[in-house]
């Protein structure tokens, strides 16, 4: 049994999902994006990915990035691990792809701003 | 001194003063210029590197980032002109302006017309009146995620949060990703202050817990923070001394609200509003000192940043036509406020056909199902909503606004 | 009655529960022993000790029932320097880098001798001094006949060449005492009592349209009726941080020299005469030692040898109102409220203003046992809150509170002079209220004494040919007019780039202070030179900007930069 709020719409519906053989029971939604937000957060819940990543010679030593697409929620630690083992070098373009298909996900991670190249002193 | 002569004059290079130097621009405007006192535009959009923006103008979920980048693009390809590492010493009611960098050094710059879109500041723990010592380790939600998210440091290895708004959740989960732990987040209210959203994919994703109508009632610490006193607090906001909690953490992170950023407003003589603390304005977004117009963050703190853009391109559309003469002229006529309602912006209305129609309103206490109504007026588009609550900003257009008391109130609906 | 006996009977007669042991030596100082209920009650014994005829000072050795007073340890301190062994020599050692210290090396400086100086913390003026609410007092609120009145009339008298010599910012805004009520006129006109006694020339009274004229916000802003007033012209305003560093860069400039974050371990004597001391950072051998060591001199002189008067910290604490909200008054206004004054000696401060135009509430007055006490309360800030007579501000408008130390003896007066027991220590100790005020006449007492004893030792000191009594203005960027900063940035384009926007102060002036005699190494030291995040934002949007060029301008990385002090790093470590 899970029990989780809805996110859908402000509401915040508190809704139980149970398995009760092999079906799945939702209650406590009051719509059917409820219904479906409700299945998906209990058999396989997603989340988009953002953070930072090392750049060298930019004008700022971290670059954002965020996910194309939503992640599967257990792989987000293991595509974290990852990005934070990368180092990437100025100038960035924004929408460059830093890493294509994450751990086999199928989502790319992309630079969420462009980094331009620190000037030489 | 250098001289500069502008149509339109943008103070501030964040969402607000990104998007309003794209409409002038595009709404035929001459020379116009926009004034960054950070060294690169996109204001705090630049440190909000979660998604979440853009779902209404853009459709689909963007970082704050990404946000501004669309904006920068845009700035770059229309030919506006930008000062990045500029700061704006003054302005006059007059709309004369000193501004100064290390390049062009001090500027007098001569506009036709000024847009004010300096944002917001933090409170701080002076402004919250926080007990104990002042040691380091105590840090506002926004300079922590700067740190963070810029700069590339993290402030603290163990953190506690005071304040539930959505700043204040979204920094609980980037710590917690960056291996800072995060001990809970605590707020003065019975109430979060964010987001059902942020709540659970912020907090509850991570089993961090949130205590409500709890307060930190005791910093320890004279220059190392040591830990933080925490304590339930009664209706009056009075600490419960019984139920007090000491927790060691090195970090104690801010998000106790935001501050409209209006010194240079007062310096021109423009006329606040108590409740928003930003200027007064009217559906164009011009403030009490013709020429001068207000957006974003500036006039009133907004949880959109969609809103946030939508109000520089109305003070666009008016500074154009203020620019060109076309601009009707007026007192204008307070916007009254009755039911749920706690403010509204824009506060008066002038006798404009032509003008802005957005109004933007934050409501007093949580409620059901409730429904916006204008009296003097007539809504466009949605009015009911499923629910209403003070965090969340109510926004409506409202056609047919004619020379009349326009009242605009939410209640509940069956 | 011997004195001893007539201290236990005072004590005994206020105090009946209470078995208080005195003794007294041959200065008529008194030591006390013996058990209290509380700490408010072990100070009121004291004082209780301290106002019999004849008394001197007070000593305590009182403990307090079920509470563990904080001592420091310095045996740590001690180890450290007895391993380093002996780094310097010098004529005279100055420990305590406060108002008072620095006051006196920057006085010393003009004499031909070796003067080092040490304090415990990162920088100068860093401990009660800071902490302060700045005002250089006019005479009318001491106790004339005391050290403190003679040195506050005197120290008043000399800030106008300090500031013109030194360059920092003073300001003489005035004080007026009124009342609204003729039921009050006792009050006023004790204050102006006091300040005749006290030898104040410029003091005077005024009637109900008198106050009014030259204070129309009184009724204006305030709302109140003034039936009479007191007003004394020579009440004056500096940021005492301020005064700090310049004293303090001005004796470096002629020779002195600093160490800080050097905290003292114990003195070395050699049958009654100071020999030396031992710090953190090694030994140095010494032939006078000035003791202004704040809230920690009563140790200093237990470890020179002579136990003659001990410190409590009355606590005080400030508020700091958002300069959008002026003061009411040119003149510092107050609203006698007699019903507030219970205890005399803890008379806090009221409605009070920066130089910069702050309005500033407070001090409040508590008794805590734990030097090193300075957090703020929620009753000593509602006592600091409610001082507020204005109705047009309110705790909304507060941008920051703080609390400080005032370093009080028994005897509630200073404790300056050469001691009778250690030859070479001079006490400049016990230095509260209006500590800021005196600092110049405080110097000048402490350089009178030790040129006497130099005089008489047959080694006078000679004035040097090369002293300079001046030290340079600092650029204050915000002060200036639009043409005077767009000349300033041709010359230096550091000067354009504004770091700390609620304040207007720039790159050019951050890196003055960097570049100084007296090196700041922390963001809070930063700040008090040059108000970089001083103002409402306190420091949000600049501190990662100042943190930079600190880091740049030290060498240092960036997790190195502390806030105040040690280990207070602002950052614990890269991101991941």
């Amino acid at each position: 049994m899970k029990e989780l709020t809805c996110i859908v719409c402000p509401v915040g519906c508190r809704i139980t999902v149970e398995e009760k053989d092999g079906e799945l029971v939702i209650t406590g939604n009051s719509c059917p994006r409820g219904y479906e937000h409700a299945k998906n957060e209990y058999t396989d819940p997603k989340r988009m990915l953002t953070t930072t990543v090392k750049v060298e010679g930019g004008v700022l030593p971290r670059i954002p990035v965020i996910s194309t697409a939503e992640i599967p929620k257990r792989q987000l630690g293991d595509c974290l691990a990852q990005l934070y083992q990368l180092k990437v070098t100025a100038p960035v373009a924004y929408g460059d792809i830093i890493v294509k298909d994450i751990l086999g996900t199928g989502v790319d991670i992309k630079a969420s701003r462009e980094m331009p190249a620190k000037a030489a002193v | 001194m250098k001289e500069i002569k502008t149509d339109i004059t943008v103070i501030g290079g964040g969402p607000a003063g990104l998007a309003a130097a794209v409409e002038a621009k595009k709404q035929g405007a001459g020379k116009v210029l926009i004034i960054e006192r950070d060294f690169e535009l996109g204001g705090v959009l630049q440190q909000c590197i979660h998604d979440g923006f853009g779902l209404h103008r853009f459709g689909r979920r963007m970082s704050g980032s990404e946000y501004a980048q669309i904006f920068i693009d845009e700035v770059n390809e229309l030919g506006i002109d930008v000062v990045t590492d500029t700061m704006v010493l003054e302005v006059t009611p007059e709309k004369e302006l000193y501004a100064c960098n290390s390049t062009d050094g001090m500027m007098h710059i001569s506009s036709g017309a000024i847009i004010l879109a300096m944002g917001c500041r933090e409170r701080t723990a002076g402004q919250i009146l926080l007990l104990g010592g002042r040691p380091s380790g105590v840090m506002t939600a926004g300079s922590v995620q700067r740190y963070i998210n810029m700069e590339g440091y993290l402030p603290g290895k163990k953190a506690v949060i005071l304040g539930s708004g959505d700043i204040g959740l979204i920094m609980a989960r980037r710590m917690t990703l960056e291996g800072i732990e995060v001990e809970g987040v605590y707020e003065v209210m019975p109430n979060p202050g964010g987001l059902t959203r942020n709540i659970v994919q912020c907090l509850e994703d991570f089993d961090i817990p949130l205590h409500l109508s709890t307060t930190v009632a005791h910093v320890h610490g004279n220059s190392v923070l040591e830990g933080v006193t925490v304590a339930k607090i009664d209706e009056n906001r009075k600490v419960l001394h019984e139920t007090e909690r000491f927790i060691p953490c090195d970090l104690l992170v801010l998000a106790v609200g935001l501050i409209p950023e209006n010194e240079l407003s007062k310096g021109a003589g423009i006329a606040l509003d108590p409740k928003t603390k930003g200027p007064v304005v009217d559906q164009n977004f011009m403030t009490s000192v013709p020429g001068i117009f207000a957006a974003g963050n500036v006039s009133a703190v907004f949880d959109l940043v969609d809103y946030v853009s939508m109000s520089g391109e109305i003070a666009a559309r008016g500074a154009v036509r203020y620019v060109n003469g076309t601009l009707p002229s007026g007192e204008g006529k307070d916007v009254k406020i009755a039911g749920n309602v706690n403010f509204v912006i824009p506060q008066k209305v002038i006798d404009d056909p032509e003008g802005g129609n957005m109004f933007f309103m934050r409501v007093k206490h949580p409620d059901g199902r409730s429904k916006i109504s204008a009296a003097g007026g007539e809504i466009a588009g949605k009015s009911v909503h499923q629910r209403v609550a003070p965090p969340e900003m109510l926004a409506c257009e409202v056609r047919g606004i004619q020379d009349a008391e326009l009242e605009i109130s939410v209640g509940a609906v069956g | 009655m011997e004195l001893n006996e007539r201290v236990v009977s005072a004590i005994k007669e206020q105090f009946p529960s209470l078995d208080i042991r005195c003794e007294h030596d041959f200065r008529d100082i008194v030591t006390l022993a013996g058990e209290c209920e509380t700490w408010r009650q072990l100070i009121d014994v004291g004082h209780a000790a301290a106002h019999v005829e004849g008394v001197r000072n007070v000593v305590s050795h009182m403990t307090v029932k079920g509470l563990v007073i904080p001592k420091k340890d310095y045996s740590e301190t001690i180890r450290k320097g007895k391993e380093i062994g002996v780094i310097a020599k010098t004529d005279v050692l100055i420990v305590g880098l406060g108002i008072t210290g620095c006051g006196i090396a920057r006085e010393l400086a003009k004499y031909n001798l070796k003067i080092m100086a040490i304090d415990m913390r990162d920088d100068v003026g860093a401990g009660a001094s800071k902490a302060n609410n700045g005002g250089v007092h006019m005479a009318g609120l001491v106790k004339p006949g005391t050290l403190k009145a003679k040195l506050s009339v005197r120290g008043n008298f000399l800030y106008d060449k300090w500031a013109q010599e030194l360059n920092f910012t003073f300001i003489r805004p005035g004080h007026l005492n009124y009342i609204t009520s003729i039921d009050h006129l006792p009050s006023i006109v004790k204050i102006f009592e006091t300040a005749v006694r006290n030898h104040d020339r410029d003091v005077s009274m005024l009637d109900g349209p008198q106050t009014l004229k030259i204070a129309p916000g009184i009724k204006e802003i305030m709302g109140d009726d003034p039936v009479a007033s007191v007003l004394t012209p020579t009440q004056g305003k500096v940021h005492p941080y301020e005064v700090c560093v310049a004293l303090a860069e001005n004796a470096v400039d002629n020779g002195v020299e600093i160490l800080l974050s050097c905290e003292l371990g114990d003195v070395i004597t050699e049958n009654g005469q100071i020999k030396g001391v031992i710090t953190e950072k090694g030994i140095i051998e010494t032939k006078y030692l000035i003791n202004a060591a704040g809230l920690y001199a009563d140790e200093v002189s237990v470890m020179a040898g002579d136990e003659c008067f001990t410190l409590h910290n009355r606590k005080g604490t400030i508020a700091i109102y958002d300069k959008s909200k002026p003061p009411a008054t040119v003149q510092l206004a107050m609203r006698e409220r007699p019903e507030l004054k219970k205890d005399v000696e803890s008379k806090g401060g009221g409605t009070d203003q920066t130089p910069s135009g702050n309005i500033l509430m407070g001090p409040s007055a508590t008794e805590v046992p734990d030097k090193e006490d300075i957090d703020t309360t929620e009753q000593d800030l509602a006592y600091t809150l409610n001082r507020n007579d204005n109705p047009t501000i309110t705790p909304a408008d507060v941008i920051r509170i703080y609390a400080g130390a005032r370093p009080a003896d028994l005897k509630e007066d200073y404790v300056i002079g050469m001691s009778e027991l250690t030859h070479g220590l001079i006490n400049a100790a016990a230095i509260q209220s209006p500590g800021i005020g005196s600092a110049p006449g405080v110097a000048e007492m402490v350089e009178g004494i030790l040129l006497e004893d130099l005089e008489k030792n047959g080694t006078p000191a000679k004035r040097r040919d090369d002293w300079n009594p001046i030290r340079e203005k600092k650029v204050k960027f915000a002060e200036l007019s639009r043409e005077e900063q767009a000349a300033l940035i041709e010359k230096n384009p550091a000067y354009g780039h504004v770091i700390c926007r609620c304040e207007t102060i720039t790159e050019g002036e951050i890196l003055d202070a960097i570049h100084s005699p007296i090196v700041p190494t922390s963001i809070d030291a930063i700040k008090r030179r040059t108000r970089a995040g001083m103002g409402r934002c306190q420091g949000g949007f600049c501190q990662p900007r100042v943190l930079e060029i600190l880091a740049r301008e030290l060498g240092k990385e960036w997790v190195e930069i502390n806030l105040k002090g040690r280990d207070s790093t602002v950052l614990k470590q890269k991101n991941r």
